[in-house]
C-alpha cells in the first residue's frame, strides 16, 4: 500500500533530489559535529557509539527516499538508476576486494570500511550521468 | 526502431512536458523516445498508440536489420 502522495515521474525526481540534499546537508552537518564532539569531549559507552551512528540517520532517509521515488518514477528513469546502481555495486565490490588483498597480503596502509559509501555513491553518481548522456 | 512521436505530437502542437503529463512518464523519457535512443516497453508503447488514437504499427517502425536502441 502506498503511504506517500503519488507524483509524476518529473515531480518524484525534483522531490527525491531536493531530499537527498537536505539529507545529505544533515549528514556532513551531523558528522563534523559528532567529529568534533568526540575528539574534544571524549565520551565513552553508550553516548559514544550513539555519537557514532548519529550521522548514518540521514542516510536512512536517503535510502527511503530513493525506494519512494524508484516506485514512481517512470521505466527509463527506472532502467537508468538501477543500471547505474549494478555498475556501483560492481566497481566497489572489485576495488573494496582488491585493496583488501593489498591490505592484508601486500602491507599497504589501512582504509576505515566508510569508504565503501564514498566511492559506492561517487561510481553511482558518475555512471548514472554517463547513461543519462546516452539516452540526451 | 523508428517512431512518429515527434511528428504526431507537433500535430497536436504538445510540448515533451505536455506529452510527458498525458502519458505519466518524465520530460527525458518523452526525449529518449522522440530522438529513438529508447525503445518503450509494451505497455507503453500500447499508451502511447491510444494517446494518439493509432495502431502501433503506424507509430513505430520496426526494421529487422537495426539494432535496439537499448540493449
Amino acid at each position: 500500500m502506498n503511504t506517500f502522495t503519488r507524483l509524476n515521474p518529473d515531480q518524484a525526481h525534483r522531490h527525491h533530489r531536493l531530499r537527498v540534499i537536505v539529507a545529505m546537508s544533515i549528514y556532513a552537518a551531523l558528522l563534523l559535529g559528532c567529529v568534533y564532539f568526540i575528539k574534544h569531549q571524549h565520551p565513552e559507552g553508550g553516548l559514544l557509539v550513539a555519537l557514532a551512528l548519529l550521522p548514518t540517520v540521514p542516510v536512512i532517509w536517503v535510502m527511503w527516499s530513493l525506494y519512494v521515488y524508484l516506485t514512481q518514477a517512470d521505466e527509463l528513469q527506472r532502467r537508468v538508476h538501477l543500471t547505474s546502481l549494478s555498475m556501483a555495486a560492481g566497481v566497489t565490490a572489485f576495488l573494496t576486494l582488491t585493496y583488501g588483498f593489498l591490505e592484508d597480503f601486500a602491507g599497504f596502509p589501512h582504509i576505515p570500511a566508510w569508504w565503501t559509501f564514498v566511492v559506492i555513491d561517487l561510481v553511482w553518481g558518475a555512471s548514472s550521468c554517463l547513461l543519462w548522456y546516452r539516452y540526451k | 526502431m523508428k517512431n512518429r512521436i515527434h511528428v504526431l505530437r507537433a500535430e497536436r502542437r504538445w510540448t515533451q512536458a505536455e506529452l510527458a503529463e498525458r502519458l505519466n512518464v518524465s520530460r527525458q523519457t518523452i526525449n529518449a523516445l522522440e530522438t529513438e535512443k529508447y525503445d518503450p516497453s509494451l505497455p507503453l508503447a500500447f499508451s502511447i498508440a491510444r494517446l494518439f488514437s493509432r495502431p502501433l504499427d503506424q507509430i513505430f517502425i520496426y526494421e529487422a536489420d537495426e539494432p535496439p536502441a537499448n540493449p
